[in-house]
């Protein structure tokens, strides 16, 4: 398969099925996309259409039926459990609607999880956290637990732990779904920086005010893309 | 946006299983250890059944039926009549000597009166082939010798619970009188005790047998005392709450004995025999009374210590399984509440209280538990003939024993329910309306589940260590004694002073008598210890403590004889053994540096300055001399006991230690040495003989027959404890999976997450591992407190331990780490596990 250079993302012929008992759920059928470097991509469509499950593929969580999943040339599907969570750590930043914070940390510790799993000493671990809430303006609740953030806060956070890494692919599943207006413009304002400083944003959607902050958008339907 | 709630799943299942299989398991170890206990009833009621032929009773009972006071007693000539009778083996007598025992219990003040409880207790004066002639073998010691019985002697053969009284204690002066020792302890051979009335105690009298336990009362609670040794007969019936003295006219009715001879007829020969006594004892019937011979069902009672060591095993199984499954059933509950959190909140929003709450989940405890009780107590009822023919057991559980199983199952299911059901009424309504469980998103340590299998492996740990702490100390001590007394030494121990009952005359030449002991074939050397209880013999400067502390006269061998090393100083010689010297037992001298100090000092002793010449080693009691405490005794040489004899002090034991050259020897001299002393001095009140590497194997019996049991046990608790903990590691481990699952999308590796894992369970095995390790060390310290066995625990049993709590943590962790880790991370992040 002949890949564009510029091309960070390469799926081909993506299929993913899910079986539940006897019963067996095709998620995606045969989606063929690509992501430029640098791109700001949005992906749409309405409730089980397939977005999160595309953005897990992409982002080595899931891997496909069939079909292949290359990132920045890597062929995911060939990569071993321990080569996957390398790939994770070092080169996606996730961000979850759910924001998906552990309760039990407060929120610099939250940010400097991936910075454990890279081996980071605890002193750099510590100084790069705090510079990524720095930069989602939370540097004042960096010792708040998460139960004690607002969800917008919440959600800042939850970037400051993808941003931390420094990123080249950060996806984004319904990053402003449980947002108020003020919030959601703090964090599109995240991702349009982030955006800005090179790293390729894939951003899972319904509301179009997102779409509308991104280069492209691809609508899914019923597992396929629809345009 | 709020965590979702714990989803259990299949964990939930698993632990709902586990939990089921357990508390069924358990009533079905109930219903057998409740038909061990309906096994040996049976058994004895079945051989009373088939000996009901072996002996056959006389007594003279009353022609009428009231009023009548004449005798009821044969002079014991008619012993001897019988006897000659060619149908008649053997023949006993017995005579029933009847107190009353009062106890006093303090009552409300509000009642305005105290309540009184009295027993009737009795002693019976019996010949001493009594036991033979009831087919009643001794568990321990021997019957009245012959010269005993001719005088009177003060020794006696008790019951297995002829002091198991409750009831306050006399020291506590909450009631009087009282019989026996109240100790309610197991009477022991060579333990002394007096019985008491309201005009005071009776003469001491040294325990010479013990019966095993027969399940007919008059032998378990039962006194022997041989004829003209009774208690209180010498007494007026009104001075004393005593009725039936042996020698007073009492009212019977037929069925009661007052005094009786038990006839063991000739094989086939009962109806023969019993006839022909009653002709020979025809002058015996008057007007009043008559001679009655009546079959009796003997009960051939057989020594029922084994049986009993089985149905406590088995009691014990039971109820360590039930432990188990009440940890368990604990999780579960905690599990369920868990998933239904959000219905809770309904409920209570709607508003259920606490109260109601509580009760519900008490209720599902309830239900939790009594299917699998009854499944476990059928299954156990069906199971009862093949485990009793495992274990050499009547097993004879009924149906009734199967619904008391289910009943202590479902009782413990419930009290297992208090816990969850107390922390789970306790969540306020909003947060069970959020889904929010405290415990699940506690940390580890606040996590009640984890404190529950934590127990349960500590009560694991605890087991095994025990069990490995009491054999090793069985064996320790075996080994020390024998290498210290060694299979050739024997105890001959009598209270003071050997008194020939006929004449009075007291020898008070012991070395005379170990003389004589000396001169029995066999003997090879002999050694004698005096012993006066004391309470203030060393006063003056240095100790001058007071306490109660005895004085023994010795000779030097004793020492080694004895296993008594020095911590400072010597014992004496041949040529200062009738010198004033003394050695200090090791809480006499006080600590170590005073014990050095102390040497060449001067203790007073009876008025005479006797010089510490030495200072023994902290030495607990053992079976060489189970009764001296040796650390609270000051040594002096029978040579020098001139020095104190006749003064305030008085004699209360003699031991001589008897050396017989080789184990076989002193196996023979242990049957030798009454008869010879009995032979050279007709009517001498017996000394106790036992031989202490005799005792050992029987201890060593004991052990190696219950430490199998306790192993299985223990293992089978640590066991169900490592699956407890899989469980709840796996339950754990669901909840958070959502947790982990976000660690794997941030580049957590399997191998990290797995680490994870099982460093969690790790921890929680090792905390439970160190409550073991301190449980153990409890047990065995109460063990060896209770036992006077020495208190072992190796520094390499923590090892053990440790090693026992990774090998659970591994057990119980690898496999839930080794599955979580391996699921997908999308997977675990939408919270499926």
């Amino acid at each position: 398969m002949s890949v564009p250079a510029d091309s960070l993302v390469v799926l081909e012929s993506v299929t993913k099925v899910y079986h539940k008992g006897s019963q067996a759920i095709t998620a995606l059928r045969g989606v063929s996309l690509t992501v430029a470097r640098g791109e700001g991509v949005a992906i749409m469509g309405p409730s089980g259409s397939g977005k999160t499950t595309l953005l897990n593929i992409v982002g080595g969580l899931e891997s496909p039926s069939s079909g292949s999943c290359l990132v920045d040339g890597r062929d995911l599907g060939s990569l071993t459990d321990y080569q996957l969570s390398v790939f994770r750590n070092r080169f996606v930043g996730f961000v979850f609607q759910s924001y998906n914070l552990l309760p039990e940390l407060p929120a610099w510790r939250n940010v400097a999880l991936p910075l454990t799993y890279a081996g980071v000493p605890p002193r750099e671990r510590r100084r790069r956290a705090m510079a990524a809430l720095a930069e989602v303006g939370l540097a004042g609740r960096a010792d708040h637990l998460p139960n004690e953030l607002s969800g917008g806060e919440e959600q800042r956070v939850a970037i400051a732990r993808a941003l931390v890494i420094q990123p080249r692919l950060v996806l984004a599943d319904e990053p402003t779904g449980n947002l108020d207006s003020t919030a959601q413009a703090d964090v599109l304002t995240c991702f349009s920086r982030l955006n800005q400083t090179g790293a390729t944003v894939v951003v899972v959607t319904h509301n179009p005010a997102v779409a509308e902050d991104m280069q492209r958008t691809v609508t899914l339907h019923d597992g396929q893309i629809a345009g | 946006m709020a965590p979702r709630p714990a989803r259990p799943g299949p964990m939930g299942t698993r632990s709902l299983t586990l939990t089921a299989l357990c508390f069924a398991f358990s009533a079905a170890l109930l219903v057998s250890a409740f038909g061990v206990q309906g096994g040996l009833r049976g058994q004895i009621e079945r051989v009373t059944e088939e000996t009901a032929t072996d002996v056959f009773v006389v007594t003279r009972s009353p022609s009428a039926p009231t009023g009548y006071p004449g005798p009821s007693m044969f002079p014991l000539e008619v012993l001897e009549t019988i006897r000659q009778l060619p149908e008649v083996a053997d023949v006993a007598a017995q005579g029933h000597h009847h107190w009353f025992e009062y106890n006093v219990t303090a009552m409300p003040a509000s009642q305005g009166s105290f309540v009184y409880q009295f027993n009737i207790r009795m002693a019976m004066a019996i010949t001493p082939n009594y036991f033979a002639v009831r087919g009643v073998p001794l568990s321990e010691g021997r019957s009245f010798t012959s010269g005993e019985a001719a005088t009177g002697a003060p020794v006696a053969v008790v019951g297995c619970d002829a002091f198991a009284v409750d009831g306050p204690s006399p020291e506590a002066g909450e009631w009087t009188p009282r019989a026996g020792t109240s100790s309610g302890s197991l009477p022991a051979v060579g333990d002394r005790f007096a019985l008491f009335c309201q005009a005071g105690p009776s003469p001491e009298y040294v325990i010479v047998g013990v019966l095993p336990r027969t399940g007919i009362r008059g032998f378990d609670q039962g006194i022997f005392v041989p004829p003209g040794a009774e208690p209180f007969a010498e007494l007026e019936p009104d001075l004393v709450t005593v009725i039936r003295p042996r020698t007073e006219p009492v009212v019977q009715s037929p069925s009661s004995m007052g005094f009786a001879l038990w006839v063991q007829p000739q094989a086939g020969r009962l109806e023969e025999a019993m006839v022909r006594v009653a002709a020979a004892l025809a002058e015996w019937n008057t007007a009043e009374a008559s001679v009655r011979c009546d079959p009796y069902s003997t009960g051939q009672v057989v020594h029922q210590r084994t049986r009993e060591t089985i149905g406590t095993a088995m009691y014990a199984t039971a109820g360590l399984t039930l432990l188990i499954s009440s940890f368990n059933a604990a999780v579960l509950l905690f599990v369920l509440a868990a998933k239904h959190v959000r219905q809770l909140g309904v409920k209570r929003s709607l508003g259920a209280t606490r109260g109601e709450v509580f009760l519900e989940i008490i209720v599902k405890a309830l239900a939790l538990a009594f299917l699998p009780a009854t499944i476990g107590s059928v299954a156990g009822l069906l199971a009862a003939p093949f485990l009793g023919r495992a274990v050499g057991q009547t097993l004879a559980p009924t149906v009734w024993t199967g619904l008391a199983a289910v009943g202590a199952t479902t009782i413990s299911a419930s009290l297992a329910g208090l816990y969850p059901a107390a922390v789970t009424a306790a969540i306020s309504p909003a947060r069970a309306m959020r889904g929010q469980v405290p415990w699940t998103a506690a940390p580890v340590w606040r996590d009640p589940r984890v404190v529950l299998v934590s127990l349960a492996i500590a009560v694991g740990v605890t087991g095994v260590l025990c069990t490995l702490g009491i054999g090793r100390s069985v064996d320790a001590k075996v080994a020390a004694v024998l290498e210290q007394a060694g299979e050739d030494l024997l105890v001959v121990e009598a209270g003071s002073p050997f008194e020939v009952a006929s004449t009075g005359e007291r020898l008070s030449v012991d070395p005379r008598l170990a003389s004589e002991l000396l001169a029995i074939p066999g003997v090879t050397g002999t050694s004698y210890l005096r012993v006066i209880p004391v309470s203030a013999p060393a006063r003056g400067d240095p100790p001058s403590r007071a306490g109660n502390w005895s004085l023994a006269a010795v000779e030097p061998d004793y020492f080694a004889a004895a296993g008594l090393g020095f911590a400072a100083g010597q014992q004496w010689t041949d040529d200062d053994g009738n010198e004033p010297v003394v050695v200090l037992g090791s809480t006499v001298a006080g600590t170590q540096e005073a014990a050095r100090r102390l040497i060449g000092e001067t203790v007073d002793v009876g008025g005479t300055a006797f010089r510490v010449i030495g200072v023994l080693e902290p030495r607990p009691r053992d079976v060489v001399d189970p009764v001296l405490n040796r650390n609270q005794t000051l040594f002096i040489p029978a040579g020098a006991w001139s020095l104190v004899e006749d003064t305030r002090y008085q004699v209360t034991r003699h031991v001589i230690l008897v050396r017989a050259g080789d184990e076989a020897a002193a196996g023979s001299l242990l049957a030798d040495i009454p008869e010879v002393l009995a032979n050279a001095h007709p009517g001498l009140q017996l000394p106790l003989v036992r031989r202490p590497a005799g005792d050992l194997s029987r201890l060593r019996a004991i052990h190696s027959r219950l430490n199998p049991v306790f192993s299985l046990i223990a293992g089978l608790a640590f066991l169900l404890a490592t699956v407890g903990l899989g469980n709840v590691a796996m339950l754990r481990a669901a909840e958070r999976a959502r947790s982990i699952g976000i660690r794997r999308a941030l580049g957590a590796t399997q191998a990290e997450i797995r680490r994870q894992l099982l460093v969690e369970t790790m921890v929680l095995a090792m905390t439970g591992t160190g409550l073991g390790v301190g449980g153990a060390l409890a047990v065995l310290g109460a063990i060896a407190r209770t036992a006077a066995w020495p208190m072992l625990f190796l520094p390499s049993w923590i090892a053990a331990g440790s090693a026992l709590g990774l090998a659970s943590g591994i057990l119980g962790g690898v496999v839930p780490a080794t599955f979580v880790a391996a699921q997908p991370p999308g997977s675990l992040i939408r919270g499926r596990l």
